[in-house]
């Protein structure tokens, strides 16, 4: 049985479809990676498997349970389970890491104060930033902030991790950083899906690679399959628009 | 009569003036935030349940800030009678002052809650954070630095609004100025006398809102 | 309507719990609370040590003694009394409340304390002999607001011009000013005043207009209160304690004494409590719209005006001298941390002393004008430095003449940043017209105030003006941002 099944999943706002009968499953342990055009659908995608956007039909089974994006305990639910980190890091800006890390452990999973500050300083040396607990947000770069709100999102223990364009807002020489730090949580098993423009990247940490357009898959496989072997046109036209550059 | 602007007796006079003056702002402005900051956040509730209380908010804010001051003033007067008749001009005027106060502070308590970026508020509800939560430990803390320094303004202005309440009969620092011409002072002297009290307040008082607002965001992060 | 029919629900509320004092709950008490006019001598005033004292004080001690009940004094407005009175917050009312047919409706009376005579007081720049003189066009009667005669005037005298203040020192000093050049009033009352002004040489023409009499002002219906209270001032009357406290008071005995025949005039009350009519404020609506219409025009004229000086004051802030701009940071800072209405009171009251002499209008509109500079002056100030550099040098770039870079670079920055703080401004000059209305002008609210104090339905006046200043800043709000979003794309909020 796969972790995360999305069946059919439809999203829109204002009478435009985004999503459009979406399928797509991941198996426990895989970094699956969404790829395709602008406006293809990519974060919504992810907005809505997180409960910020309400899905307009279909389903999203996490374990074999269905989701229930009406009602509130569903997604109370939903995000002990699943976490997601913004490509605006969205650090709470008046925290200082360390609280920006242990707020909604302590808040919402009820762990000790004492016990998510050392966990919080555990995933703060993971991520190379053991020394910044004390810092604001503001006086982090670009790259450590991005970092912080990964570990911010593994501080909620979850099965399953969305990164959305997470090095896009990045000046050029802090990608490797961030990037280096999804390859090593990669290599942890923890389930992830992600939306990112490093192709490179893609290609080597994807157990699957998802081609979308607009509003739904339009062909899934290994990265090698996608990136040499592509069958469908679009998917073909795609990879060509990519190497050109 | 024209007796010495500086004799004790007429500095007492004007100090206790002065001292209603500054009672009627700075307890009506007080209790004006605090129901301010309710009825703002209530109109940024979004249960269905509650619709009837922001509909009644925004009712009250909008008649409120398009009413003059002196005539909520006389309006409180009158209609305080009937619940409370033996309370003083003074509490009448600073009762007038909290209604008038509370409207224009949810309007600015309003905005600094606006001002909070929509992704913080998002990424605590990924988090899973509580609505409550999500405004002790998110909202409001990054929301204080925006709200303060126009409260604070707001504040420093209204001390010199309340010098309607002369009309009412109460004796803060406007009034005096009357007394004093009355009993003879010309008015040049009595109501300069009364300017220059007026303004030792006010400047001072304006220097330390707009020195908060610069410290406030020097240290957004606070 | 809505809105209307909310307030008027609320209003109703307010009606409910009102109640008088009967006369065992006030002995039970051992109090017995008078109201009297706190800026009335010799009736009554406070006096060096902070306390009340004049005519109407000893009448009220008097009264108590008689009664057995110790006194307590509740400084009243004139337009106070009949709410306190319905309220029970005070059970008497003193303050030369003269009896007359409506007040009647509203209120009951005991038999009469004193005569009104009504007689003129002038200077000898005025050079008339009889009353009936006065009826010219190019006169200016002075009157207290409130007060009996200004109904009165009208009718007898409706020629003159006429100038309302609100306290009866006010009169003396208008006509002492050459702002008015007679007062129609009850003597008596008002010529001590001139005492304040020993230079002015003061002339009483001596036939009275008329005689009115004024009694003790009581909640409807409380008739055994009446009674008690009617039985000890005929007893002051006839043992001779009220003339010898008005001749304390005066220096002279009253112009037309209380007769005996009057104390048997006594008049029982049928209907208690106080009852909405919205009839007499319905009545008068256009009037209080025409009221509304002038404070359109001072919140109009101090608002263009006031655009011109803050312009001038912020490009001086902006780019002037060094002397320049501290003149400019300087008007600022004194105009906007000191109150207007005190600012508006220097300009009345104390210009004369130098020669000039405003009317109201005038010297409340120019108050409103130079506050309104300084704050426009911030606003604009906040456009000007709104417009980006990086914009500018764009412009430079491209080789944009002045003139061109000023209209299609700097202004539309400035016209969208300023613009709705100016709309926000405007509806603050509208609402602060209505300190007008402590100097006499007769806007909306000064409006309200003649309205009220004649019907003395003041809580009905009030709510309809209420409603009015909300429409009228709900249609120039609509108004300003309609023109705003059509002619300077200003976006809502």
């Amino acid at each position: 049985m796969p972790l995360l099944d999305i069946a059919d999943l439809s999203a829109g706002y204002g009478g435009k479809t985004i999503l459009d009968g979406l399928s797509l499953t991941a198996e426990r342990g895989d970094v699956v990676s969404l790829i395709g055009p602008s406006g293809s659908g990519k974060s919504t995608l992810l907005r809505v498997l997180i409960g910020l956007t309400p899905p307009t039909a279909g389903t999203v089974r996490i374990g074999g349970e269905a989701v229930d994006y009406a009602d509130k305990a569903g997604l109370k639910a939903l995000r002990r389970r699943m976490s997601i980190v913004f490509q605006q890091f969205n650090l709470f800006q008046n925290l200082t890491v360390l609280g920006n890390l242990t707020l909604a452990p302590v808040r919402t999973l009820g762990v000790a104060p004492a016990e998510a500050e050392a966990r919080a300083r555990d995933l703060l040396a993971n991520v190379g930033l053991a020394d910044k607990a004390g810092s604001y947000p503001d006086q982090l770069s670009g790259g450590q902030q991005q970092r912080v709100a990964i570990a911010r999102a593994l501080a909620m223990q979850p099965e399953i991790l969305l990164l959305d364009e997470v090095t896009s807002a990045l000046d050029p020489e802090r990608v490797g950083e961030v990037l280096e730090t999804i390859r090593s949580l990669a290599s942890t098993g923890i389930t992830m899906l992600l939306v990112s423009h490093e192709m490179a990247f893609v290609r080597e940490i994807s157990t699957k690679v998802v081609m979308m357009d607009e509003g739904r898959v339009v062909e899934q496989g290994s990265p090698a399959a996608i990136f040499e072997t592509p069958t469908q046109p679009r998917t073909k036209s795609f990879m060509q628009a990519i190497i050109r550059h | 009569m024209s007796g010495d602007l500086f004799s004790p007796e007429t500095l007492a006079f004007l100090a206790a003036a002065l001292g209603r003056t500054l009672w009627m702002t700075f307890i009506g402005c007080t209790i004006g935030f605090v129901i301010g900051m309710v009825l703002a956040i209530l109109r940024r509730t979004r249960a269905p349940l509650l619709a009837p209380l922001r509909w009644a908010a925004a009712l009250y804010v909008e008649t409120f800030r398009r009413i003059p001051f002196l005539v909520i003033l006389i309006l409180v007067l009158f209609s305080v009678q009937a619940f409370a008749p033996d309370l003083s001009l003074l509490g009448i005027a600073t009762i007038a002052v909290t209604l008038a106060a509370t409207a224009y502070l949810t309007e600015i308590v309003g905005a600094g809650l606006d001002a909070v970026p929509r992704p913080q508020i998002e990424s605590a509800e990924v988090l899973g954070l509580s609505w409550f939560d999500t405004l002790r430990h998110v909202v409001l803390p990054q929301a204080w630095s925006v709200i303060l320094p126009p409260a604070a303004a707001f504040m420093v202005m209204f001390v010199k609004d309340t010098a309607l309440a002369s009309h009412l009969g109460v004796v803060e620092l406007a009034f005096a100025g009357k007394i004093l011409v009355n009993k003879g002072f010309s008015p040049l002297a009595g109501f300069g006398a009364v300017l220059v009290l007026y303004a030792l307040i006010s400047w001072p008082l304006g220097r330390i809102a707009s020195s908060l607002e610069s410290r406030l965001a020097a240290s957004r992060h606070r | 309507m809505m809105l209307l029919r909310l307030l008027l629900a609320v209003l109703l509320l307010w009606a409910a719990p009102a109640v008088a004092r009967d006369l065992d709950a006030i002995r039970q008490s051992g109090v017995l609370r008078v109201g009297v006019n706190p800026n009335f001598p010799p009736m009554s005033s406070y006096g060096d040590g902070g306390t009340l004292q004049g005519f109407d004080v000893n009448v009220a001690r008097e009264l108590g003694r008689r009664l057995g009940v110790r006194v307590e004094l509740v400084p009243t407005e004139a337009a106070s009394r009949v709410p306190f009175l319905v309220s029970g917050r005070i059970d008497l009312s003193l303050g030369a409340l003269t009896i007359t047919p409506e007040r009647r409706a509203l209120i009951d009376f005991s038999v009469p304390l004193h005569s009104e005579a009504m007689g003129v007081i002038t200077t000898s720049r005025l050079p008339v002999r009889d009353w009936r003189e006065l009826n010219r066009a190019d006169i200016t009667l002075v009157n207290m607001r409130g007060n009996q005669s200004v109904s009165v005037l009208a009718e007898k005298l409706p020629r003159p011009q006429r100038l309302l203040v609100d306290g009866n020192a006010d009169t003396i000093r208008a006509i002492a000013q050459g702002r008015a050049d007679a007062l129609v009033e009850n003597v008596d009352f008002f010529i001590g005043f001139t005492k304040n002004y020993p230079d002015v040489r003061w002339r009483v023409l001596p036939e009275p207009i008329f005689t009115a009499w004024c009694g003790i002002g009581l909640a409807k219906g409380n008739e055994p209160l009446r009674v008690a209270v009617d039985a000890a001032l005929s007893a002051m009357h006839r043992d001779g304690s009220v003339d010898r406290l008005w001749r304390d008071a005066y220096g002279a005995a009253m112009t037309v004494p209380v007769s005996e025949d009057q104390l048997k005039r006594t008049a029982a009350s049928t209907q208690t409590g106080y009852r909405f009519d919205w009839q007499p404020v319905i009545t008068a609506l256009p009037y209080l719209a025409g009221g509304a219409v002038i404070s359109l025009q001072i919140a109009l004229i101090a608002f263009w005006a006031g655009a011109v000086i803050g312009l001038a004051a912020a490009l001086a802030r902006l780019n002037g001298s060094p002397i320049a701009r501290r003149v400019a940071g300087a008007y600022v800072s004194a105009v906007t941390n000191t109150p207007a209405l005190v600012q508006i009171f220097l300009l009345y009251y104390a210009l004369p002393e130098i020669g000039v002499m405003l009317p109201a209008f005038v010297a409340v509109t120019l108050g409103l004008t130079l506050n309104a500079g300084a704050y426009l002056s911030d606003i604009l100030r906040g456009g000007i430095n709104s417009v980006r550099q990086s914009e500018l040098d764009a412009a430079e770039v491209l080789g944009l003449s002045r003139l061109d870079k000023l209209r299609h670079v700097m202004l539309p920055h400035i016209v969208r940043t300023v613009y709705r703080p100016l709309a926000n401004f405007f509806i603050v000059l509208v609402l602060g017209s209505s300190m007008a209305a402590l100097f006499g002008v007769e806007e909306l609210t000064g409006r309200a105030i003649n309205i009220s104090t004649a019907n003395l339905r003041t809580i009905e006046t009030f709510a309809v003006t209420g409603l009015i200043y909300i429409g009228l800043t709900l249609i120039a709000s609509a108004l300003l941002a309609l023109a705003g979003r059509t002619m300077f794309g200003v976006r809502r909020a």
